[in-house]
């Protein structure tokens, strides 16, 4: 799996939530972000340091960016999976938050 | 902010893919690179409708993530276009690999093309492609998405084998044989080799093992040389995808002994084998406490139970390297009983005539096996920095690729007269 996916489908979480601000109803943008999973993305984070760095995988670590970035993705999942019960403004919230640390990837895996 | 940035910056991409010069003097690069132009611009398409399909919809919160996701997107087939367009490998390397795909592979081989990347790996497009939207819905907004997936099916039939080599060694000719490595992983699942391991510890680099033992088995002591010298780059190097770096050496050390006990290969390669062994152990001996000791027994395990299938399915297909050896010794005596070693289609040349050849300047049209496998003595191993050595092996190779090119179409004339 490439960092663009994982990248995408995060994307696509926010691109869900903001439409189920608007239609208040689910779509498939959110279920893409729904098939992420917290093993995947530490794999891919890692494989990305480790051939940028050319490191050995097993030594590699995640950096606190990318560690805030997985919790910040675990608890979006969380409120996604229920999010007919969720207000608004903590919906707005996740998107601001995890938007943010997506600024913060972007800005740290240069191939990004 | 607007989509029309992305849809400007594709318009740039599309224009480098249809702007990029084919003009390659040899027909399996060119047609690779031909369909490998075809199928990125395929892939732009199915990035415009993206594109396309978010911008239609109401986003006031998140319209800013998806243009840098779009523009991520975009600058990364930029790049893989530009690592495949601009690769600084030379073009004989595709001769290499291409006579190993016509070997193996069912006729014809497999169209493929040569890559710049940070690593030594083999993909395809379409996998690559495929990667990048795994459980990406189609933006809701277009209409008939179900041409996208028409699009990758049409990507996927008309696939290309994607092999990369190490950005740092595009200049180096004595890394050729490990991108061998990296074209045997296709033939390894088109001819499902799996099946010869059914006995071999389940571990997860199994494969990887086994495609060392096939091309050291194919290609001679030239490819051990060739992994021995890459991997001390990386010495402590472990993933679950390979086996350590001083595994690999053991294969290849494990190879060489039995070479040696044989007593299988003629003169002088029977005495060169020892120089690369000795290298060889060298190298294992600084760096084998870094193994663990199950590692070693599972390595030695693969080794006994495939090493039968493996020599079997390289006879099938294109001759062990000790056989091929003798084999060529053989027609090299008949050749010259017959006479008319004057003319280049009747030459077959062995290690010391190329080594010959390398003194006088001059390249020799030997078989790709022949050709690396005379750089192998302790001597040679010191030559493997001369600039002089890497213009010999490309050019030889050239000149083997024309002789062969002459031979067959003079056979062809023959034919219809």
């Amino acid at each position: 799996m490439s960092i663009q996916n994982i990248i995408g489908r995060v994307t696509h979480g926010l691109v869900g939530m903001d439409l189920f601000l608007n239609e208040r109803k689910s779509n498939d943008y959110l279920k893409d972000f729904l098939t992420l999973t917290e093993d995947e993305i530490k794999a891919v984070l890692l494989s990305s340091i480790s051939k940028k760095r050319l490191i050995p995988q097993g030594e590699a670590e995640l950096s606190e960016e990318e560690k805030s970035f997985i919790a910040s993705i675990g608890k979006t999942l969380e409120i996604i999976a229920r999010i007919d019960r969720i207000e608004s403004k903590e919906i707005e919230d996740c998107i601001n938050e995890l938007g943010n640390k997506m600024d913060t990837i972007y800005a740290a895996i240069p191939e990004m | 902010m607007s989509f029309d940035v992305v849809l400007s910056a594709l318009g740039s991409v599309e224009n480098h893919i249809k702007g990029v010069s084919l003009d390659e003097p040899y027909g399996v690069k060119r047609e690779a690179l031909e369909r490998a132009r075809e199928l990125f611009l395929k892939w732009l398409d199915i990035y415009k409708t993206y594109t396309n399909g978010y911008r239609q919809e109401l986003l006031p919160r998140t319209q800013r993530h998806t243009i840098r996701m779009l523009s991520s997107f975009t600058n990364d087939l930029d790049n893989q276009v530009r690592a495949v367009f601009e690769a600084r490998v030379a073009s004989e390397a595709y001769l290499l690999v291409n006579n190993l795909f016509k070997s193996f592979s069912r006729t014809p081989g497999p169209s493929f093309i040569l890559v710049e990347h940070r690593e030594f790996k083999q993909t395809s497009i379409a996998t690559l492609l495929t990667d990048k939207l795994a459980n990406l819905t189609v933006p809701r907004p277009v209409i008939g998405s179900a041409n996208i997936g028409v699009t990758i099916t049409d990507i996927k039939n008309k696939d290309i084998v994607v092999i990369c080599y190490d950005e740092g060694q595009f200049d180096n000719v004595f890394s050729w044989p490990l991108l061998l490595h990296e074209a045997f992983h296709y033939v390894y699942e088109n001819e499902r080799l799996d099946r010869f391991a059914k006995d071999c510890p389940k571990v997860s680099w199994l494969e990887e093992a086994l495609i060392d033992m096939y091309i050291i088995n194919y290609f001679g002591p030239a490819y051990a040389l060739s992994l021995a010298t890459y991997l001390q780059r990386f010495p402590h190097e472990k993933t679950i995808s390979h086996p350590s770096f001083t595994s690999r050496i053991f294969i290849a050390l494990q190879y060489l002994k039995r070479m040696q006990e044989a007593k299988k290969l003629p003169l002088p390669v029977s005495n060169h084998i020892v120089d690369v062994f000795d290298y060889l152990k060298r190298v294992w001996d600084q760096h084998k406490e870094t193994d663990s000791l199950e590692v070693q027994e599972q390595v030695a395990k693969i080794y006994d139970s495939a090493e039968r299938s493996v020599q079997e399915m390289i006879s099938e297909k294109a001759m062990p390297f000790a056989e091929f050896l003798s084999q060529n010794e053989t027609k090299r005596q008949e050749a010259f009983k017959k006479g008319g070693f004057e003319f280049i289609e009747n030459q077959v040349l062995s290690v010391d005539d190329v080594t010959d050849y390398f003194r006088a300047g001059i390249p020799a049209a030997a078989d790709p096996r022949i050709i690396f496998n005379s750089f192998i003595s302790r001597q040679s191993q010191e030559m493997i920095n001369d600039p002089k050595a890497h213009i010999f092996v490309k050019e030889s190779l050239k000149k083997w690729h024309l002789k062969k090119a002459w031979t067959e179409a003079k056979d062809q004339v023959y034919k219809l007269i």
